[in-house]
């Protein structure tokens, strides 16, 4: 079997033991150790951060070359990363820093753009071929992408990934009393745009 | 826990709730994270990030560093050059150095050729009291230790020299002697 090949079933396998320790560990070893290590921790990680993403972008290929973005900043940075948080704290934060980033990018590209619409969240959602869903489901995507950062980060973690708001005041760094006063906050919105 | 949280988004919001369990409307292509590892490798590639792997490191490659290989070849050559040393030069000359000791080395064969060789460094008497031996004796080895002459033996050499003398011709005993 190829080397590649044994080190990539070795991760899969491994993935579901491996400990940010562990990763960590090999991540601070030879080059061939730290390729292994960083094998681990996209294999750990890449399905909670592409959600992630995916819910703040919402077309699947912006959240492809989102998160890959995400993961070379996580390959070029992780020597920065102190261990003063959790890993996936760590790589939430730089996931979260490049999807806003990205849609930052997207909205100046927009408003400069002759054709406007082309870049709305229904046009978008229309031609992503990744996504099924019908006129209520797009129409929440827009209302969703019409709310304040916060309020959208919060909504989609208690929303769609279902996240236990103490897991989400480590994440954020906020309490959990403004956490929920958040959610609450962006579930009014969202109905009114849909009572209107 | 999820049952907690549907709850809460059910109390905030029951139409938001009923739209959640008609299931998510976004999906990804099968096998996308599969390949994202060496998706995410080849941008690192192309954009000259990747780190070179280091070669596959065999218990040989780690134990022969220079330094080891340099010792290695100096203990060899010391090692051949000892047992070169120690090795004698010549079998032959081992022979002519040091004559044999024992019983053991010393062949019937030897005797008989160092007498020839060196006929004229014994002593007649000597000679002649050998060859009594021999002749009276034809069993005896030439390697053992000549007999001690005991004084009980004495009278009867005597006899069986006087009828060996008798028997030889002139000629004979010129050659002897």
């Amino acid at each position: 079997m190829h080397k590649s090949s044994e080190i990539h079933t070795l991760s899969t396998q491994r993935t579901l033991i491996a400990t940010d320790e562990e990763i960590m560990a090999l991540l601070q070893g030879d080059n061939r150790a730290f390729e292994q290590g960083f094998r681990l921790l996209m294999s750990k990680y890449r399905e909670r951060l592409y959600w992630h993403i995916r819910r703040l972008v919402q077309v699947h290929d912006d959240a492809d070359d989102v998160l890959q973005n995400t993961f070379i900043k996580v390959y070029r940075g992780i020597g920065q990363f102190e261990g003063k948080s959790a890993l996936f704290t760590w790589l939430y934060r730089i996931a979260t820093n490049e999807a806003l980033s990205f849609i930052q990018q997207r909205t100046r590209h927009a408003s400069t753009s002759i054709d406007e619409g082309e870049f709305s969240v229904a046009a978008r959602l229309k031609a992503d071929e990744w996504f099924d869903g019908d006129a209520i489901q797009v129409k929440l995507q827009e209302s969703i992408a019409k709310l304040p950062e916060k309020q959208k980060i919060v909504f989609n973690l208690r929303y769609f990934q279902e996240m236990p708001y103490e897991e989400m005041s480590g994440l954020l760094d906020t309490s959990v009393g403004a956490l929920k006063a958040s959610f609450h906050h962006a579930v009014k919105k969202i109905e009114a745009t849909f009572e209107r | 826990m999820k049952e907690d949280i549907n709850s809460e988004i059910k109390d905030l919001s029951p139409w938001l709730s009923d739209l959640k369990s008609k299931g998510d409307p976004q999906r990804v292509p099968e096998g996308y994270f599969d390949q994202l590892e060496s998706s995410v490798f080849q941008r690192l590639e192309q954009e000259g990030l990747r780190v070179k792997q280091a070669p596959e490191r065999t218990i040989w490659s780690v134990w022969l560093t220079p330094a080891r290989l340099t010792a290695a070849a100096a203990a060899i050559t010391l090692l051949i050059g000892a047992i070169w040393w120690m090795q004698p030069k010549n079998q032959d000359d081992t022979l002519v150095q040091t004559p044999p000791t024992t019983e053991e080395e010393f062949t019937p064969e030897m005797a008989e050729d160092y007498i020839q060789s060196n006929i004229f460094d014994f002593e007649e008497e000597l000679l002649a009291s050998e060859f009594v031996d021999d002749a009276a004796d034809e069993t005896m080895s030439p390697n053992k230790q000549p007999k001690e002459k005991g004084v009980q033996n004495s009278s009867k050499e005597t006899d069986e020299l006087d009828n060996i003398l008798n028997d030889l011709t002139d000629e004979e005993l010129e050659d002897l002697l």
